[in-house]
């Protein structure tokens, strides 16, 4: 073809146009070929001959690849394959029977997204460009790479392509402007398969914009197809009723064939007695409830169980009837789970809800690994199965909307839980508060409590859900049975007559009798409330955890769910139950005023406070056993970020916050009872005796008590906090009992006799602080020691040098302070003379001849 | 809605220096004013557009005007506005003017990028072309014969596939 040069526009594929015209009102304005084409693009195929005869340019515009590849598109044709694949030149018509034929006996050549060979016929391409045009608008850049091809090098393929389709269809096509039943179409084809197709064909041909009347052809021929559909699908339902399968799948191809078999998959789906035959009932779940309140589930075992045979019976018949690329059986089972398993779910937890929340929860669970064992069952054993995945995610889809509710309501429930045991203790703690005290247990059978009780502890947290916590946890059976202090250890009881407990009795026994005793212990906190409370965490945790594995935002809810739960429990346990328990404590300690009455071993707050303390240490063992156990099934433990460990370490500053607030006061009351006993037992004689007494170099009895009272609490503290709180507190105590005693024997005046019984209590005193292991107070040892000699020298002149030596003492004594214990001697009146003269006179040796 | 409130104008300049003073979602109607606005941010200097002229930006912003609400047209649902021939009742009216006209339209719609517009526009067009003969068809685009009787009887045969029968 000549390229008469009609453009006057910019080269082609630029799509803004100079408009010479607009500037010059007069001339008519003439539209550049980008937009004609757009035009004609809108335009009836059969109009476009006279278009083209109107002019060169036109014509040139009609020959264009970008119009005809434009409808080639919307009959669905992939260009790609068509710019791939120059070879592929249009096929003659007459092969179209052939060709019908040949698809026939090879449906999967629908699905193929391949081009197919070169020799394959144009009818062919419009089957194969169905589907592959669906994906067209997926590919990025694709319109622009048409845009941008040059007009003047149009190839005339598409446009053959086109030509060759349309001149195939294009008499069957106008033939349906009239209804006639002795039309081409019916003497052509009389197979209904082949009719099933060729409509299927036409029907997209129709959407092209082929003739000015295309609309009422459109609507005749969808009639047509219409009437073919009613006649197979009744066909397909006689088929059905009959089992017949061979008839089925006839029906079935010729269907699929036609309008893609929806109506006709509808009908098989919607014939299956799954649907309106409700032999099972949710309710009959709970027709049996045990007396704990647990439900059997084999009623919805049942129910799932049927499910599930019904799955592998229709997808051996589906497999026979419908091509698997029809994807009926997914169909089926996804319509099965929306109303019949999804339905009876509902209802059944909505029933659950309504009973009890308890209920509800296990309810839930167990429905969940029901449907989790048909997603097993639909990728396992159903033949041809599904992808494993995409069944469970059939089930995933279907629980999540199951799932917000109850994972709201179990985060509820926790918090509800740890409430209620926090308020029942507190109950408690208020209608004891008259109770006496009991008797102590001494420092080593602390320890062995301790560590007994924890591992029993952790024996109970490795039992299944089910067991450790069916009679005292659910409700009903509570409400029944008034709480009492004993209620964990009942729990321990019941995982105990549970036949098939794991753990042998022997050892739950003494677990048992660990708990017991370790009651007594419990004043202001509560070991059973943290018990109960971690048990309900547990539980629920376990429950939560059954449904990890979610994918997506449900996932991502269920991990929070988790998270929260443990959280919940440090939350409630830490600022609700140790901190007021330590608050009321340190409130008692700071009560506290000394009195003749409390003996050196019982400083009541004190020891209550310390008690306090080991059972702070017990709670916090068993919530990291709890942590390790369960917890980190589910959480990574060096996630520092991870708000689990981030409260966990919060709660764990609490108490370590507690604790060191609770000894600072502790050691005040402790200091101020020495302090007492000092004041009150010790004889200004003692130390002042007559000549005659004779000396038996004993500590005296002020001594003995005050050390007696510092050392027994002294020990109740060992072992109930970490090594750093435990060193700072002896430290503590020691340079207090430092300053305590050398205030004290400020008090007294002392005789060369009475200086050796100074001796002995310093000595009393000075082994009780080595007794505590802490090398910074060394020095003051040294000091104390060494201060008792000052009461012994006889010699005035040694006495002034001794107090001028300071390094005696370390630097802990100043030669002042010595001083002023020099004036509570004795014979101070008649060496003061002497001493000051050492202490302040000049001697020869001080001057020097400059 | 109190002044402050109403929505911000941009001022254009058609070719024939008439000044439109319009509301920016209006002319935002045009990606290519929409583009320039997001660009160029607030300012109070007008638009030249030199492709056209006042008559026509007066008519292409009354059709702006009407479809504000619209939403705005992707990229991807393009194939299937074209498929439909059908045009709306008010559009139908509004492109109810001389073929001079109803082509620069055509042209504004296209040099301003108004998708919707250039559609209603080319379907107009091709609804003028529908079932003329090639006469009748040069008349309508004011176009000479440049073929020989010979050279269009060769056309006509070339495409006669194409014809209605």
């Amino acid at each position: 073809m000549n390229d008469f040069d009609f453009f006057d526009s910019p080269p082609p594929g630029l799509v803004t146009p100079v408009l010479p015209a607009i500037t010059l009102p007069r001339v008519k304005p003439s539209l550049p070929p980008d937009l004609l084409l757009r035009i004609i693009k809108y335009l009836p195929i059969t109009s476009l001959p006279n278009f083209a005869r109107a002019c060169r340019r036109f014509k040139v515009l009609v020959s264009d690849d970008e119009l005809w590849e434009y409808h080639l598109r919307k009959l669905g044709f992939s260009i790609n394959a068509k710019i791939d694949n120059p070879n592929e030149t249009p096929i003659k018509t007459s092969k179209n029977n052939k060709f019908l034929d040949s698809t026939a006996s090879n449906p999967k050549n629908m699905e193929t997204n391949k081009v197919p060979p070169g020799n394959n016929s144009t009818g062919h391409l419009l089957e194969f460009g169905l589907l592959a045009g669906k994906s067209l608008s997926l590919i990025p850049g694709f319109h622009d790479l048409f845009a941008q091809k040059s007009r003047s090098s149009s190839t005339g393929i598409a446009r053959s392509i086109f030509k060759e389709i349309y001149t195939e269809l294009l008499p069957y096509y106008l033939d349906f402007r009239h209804r006639r039943k002795d039309s081409r179409f019916y003497k052509d084809f009389t197979d209904p398969l082949d009719q099933a197709k060729m409509l299927r064909r036409l029907t997209i041909f129709g959407k092209c914009n082929i003739t000015s009347d295309s609309d009422k052809i459109n609507s005749i021929l969808e009639t047509t197809v219409e009437y073919c559909e009613n006649m197979a699908l009744h066909n397909f339902e006689i088929g059905y009723d009959a089992s017949n399968y061979s008839e089925m799948k006839k029906w079935a191809t010729l269907l699929l064939e036609l309008n893609e078999g929806v109506s006709c998959v509808q009908v098989f789906i919607q014939k299956n007695s799954i649907f309106f035959d409700h032999l099972y009932d949710p309710l009959d779940n709970f027709l049996h409830v045990s007396a704990s309140g647990e439900l059997s589930y084999a009623s919805m075992a049942e129910f799932f169980k049927s499910v599930e045979d019904e799955f592998i019976k229709q997808a051996a018949i589906i497999n026979q009837v419908f091509p698997q690329s029809a994807n009926v059986f997914y169909t089926f089972v996804e319509r099965v789970i929306e109303d019949v398993i999804t339905e009876y779910i509902y209802i059944l937890l909505e029933e659950a809800h309504n009973r009890d929340r308890m209920v509800y929860f296990k309810t839930t669970v167990a429905a969940h690994q029901f449907c989790q064992h048909v997603a097993f069952v639909l990728w396992k054993e159903t033949k041809p199965g599904f992808e494993k995945i995409k069944a469970e995610d059939l089930m995933y889809k279907m629980f999540e909307p199951m799932m917000e509710r109850y994972l709201n309501e179990e985060l509820d429930e926790i918090r509800t839980i740890c409430e209620e045991e926090i308020d029942k203790w507190n109950k408690k703690l208020v209608s004891e508060k008259a109770e006496a005290q009991q008797a102590l247990f001494n420092n080593a059978n602390r320890e062995i409590y301790k560590r007994n009780y924890l591992s029993s502890f952790r024996k109970i947290l490795k039992l299944p859900t089910s067991r450790s916590r069916n009679s005292n946890s659910t409700p009903p059976s509570r409400a029944s049975s008034p709480y009492d202090k004993r209620s964990s250890t009942a729990s321990i009881q019941s995982t105990l007559n549970s036949p098939q407990s794991p753990v042998s009795a022997s050892e739950l026994q003494e677990a048992l009798l660990w708990n017991a005793r370790l009651e007594k212990l419990q004043k202001i906190l509560s070991v059973e409330t943290a018990l109960q409370m971690v048990h309900a965490n547990k539980d629920a945790l376990r429950r939560v955890g059954t449904f990890v594995g979610y994918p997506g935002h449900m996932g991502v809810k269920i991990q929070e769910t988790l998270e929260s739960i443990f959280i919940t429990l440090l939350q409630t346990l830490g600022p609700m139950h140790l901190k007021p328990g330590f608050d009321t404590a340190v409130l008692h300690l700071g009560e506290y005023k000394p009195d003749a009455e409390s003996t050196s071993q019982g400083l009541a707050p004190l020891v209550e406070f310390f008690e306090l303390v080991h059972i702070a240490d017990l709670i916090q063992q068993m919530l990291q056993v709890y942590y390790d156990e369960e917890m980190c099934r589910f959480i990574d433990k060096l996630d520092f970020l991870n708000e689990c460990n981030e409260e966990k370490k919060k709660f764990e500053k609490v108490l370590d916050e507690s604790v060191a607030a609770g000894l600072n006061k502790g050691i005040q009351v402790l200091m101020d009872q020495v302090e007492f006993i000092l004041a009150t037992e010790q004889n200004p004689e003692e130390f002042m005796p007559k000549d005659d007494t004779s000396l038996d170099l004993k500590p005296t009895k002020a001594c003995i008590d005050a050390v007696d009272c510092l050392s027994s609490h002294a020990k109740l503290v060992v072992g109930c906090s970490d090594k750093n709180t435990l060193d700072v507190f002896l430290q503590e105590i020691g340079l207090r009992v430092f300053g305590i005693i050398t205030k004290h024997l400020k008090k007294f005046v002392v005789n060369m006799r009475g200086g050796f019984q100074v001796i002995s209590d310093l000595n009393h005193y000075c082994a009780f602080l080595t007794s505590l292991k802490q090398s910074e107070i060394t020095p003051y040892i040294v000091a104390l020691k060494e201060l008792g000699n000052i009461y012994i020298i006889s010699n005035a002149k040694d006495i002034g040098l001794f107090v001028r030596e300071a390094d005696r003492f370390n630097g802990v004594l100043r030669a002042e302070d010595v001083y002023e214990f020099c004036l509570k001697r004795e014979d101070w009146l008649s060496i003061k003379k002497e001493v000051e003269k050492q202490l302040f006179g000049l001697r020869a040796e001080d001057c020097l001849i400059m | 809605m109190s002044t402050s409130e109403a929505p911000k104008k941009v001022t254009l300049r058609s070719c024939d220096e008439h000044e439109f003073k319009v509301d920016i979602p209006v002319a935002s109607r045009s990606i290519l004013l929409k583009n320039m606005i997001e660009d160029v941010g607030e300012t109070d200097q007008s638009i030249p557009l030199p492709n056209v002229n006042e008559k026509v930006l007066k008519k292409v912003l009354e059709w702006c005007e009407h479809h504000v609400k619209d939403a705005q047209p992707t990229n991807d649902d393009d194939d299937s506005r074209r498929r439909n021939t059908d045009i709306e009742d008010w559009d139908q009216k509004f492109l109810n003017v001389e073929q001079d006209m109803l082509f620069e339209i055509i042209l504004a719609a296209n040099y301003l990028d108004i998708k919707p517009l250039l559609d209603i526009g080319c379907k107009t067009v091709a609804n003028m072309i529908k079932g003329k003969s090639p006469e009748e068809i040069r008349q309508t685009f004011n176009i000479i014969n440049d073929f020989t009787p010979e050279e269009e009887e060769q056309i006509r045969k070339e495409n006669e596939w194409a014809e209605d029968r």
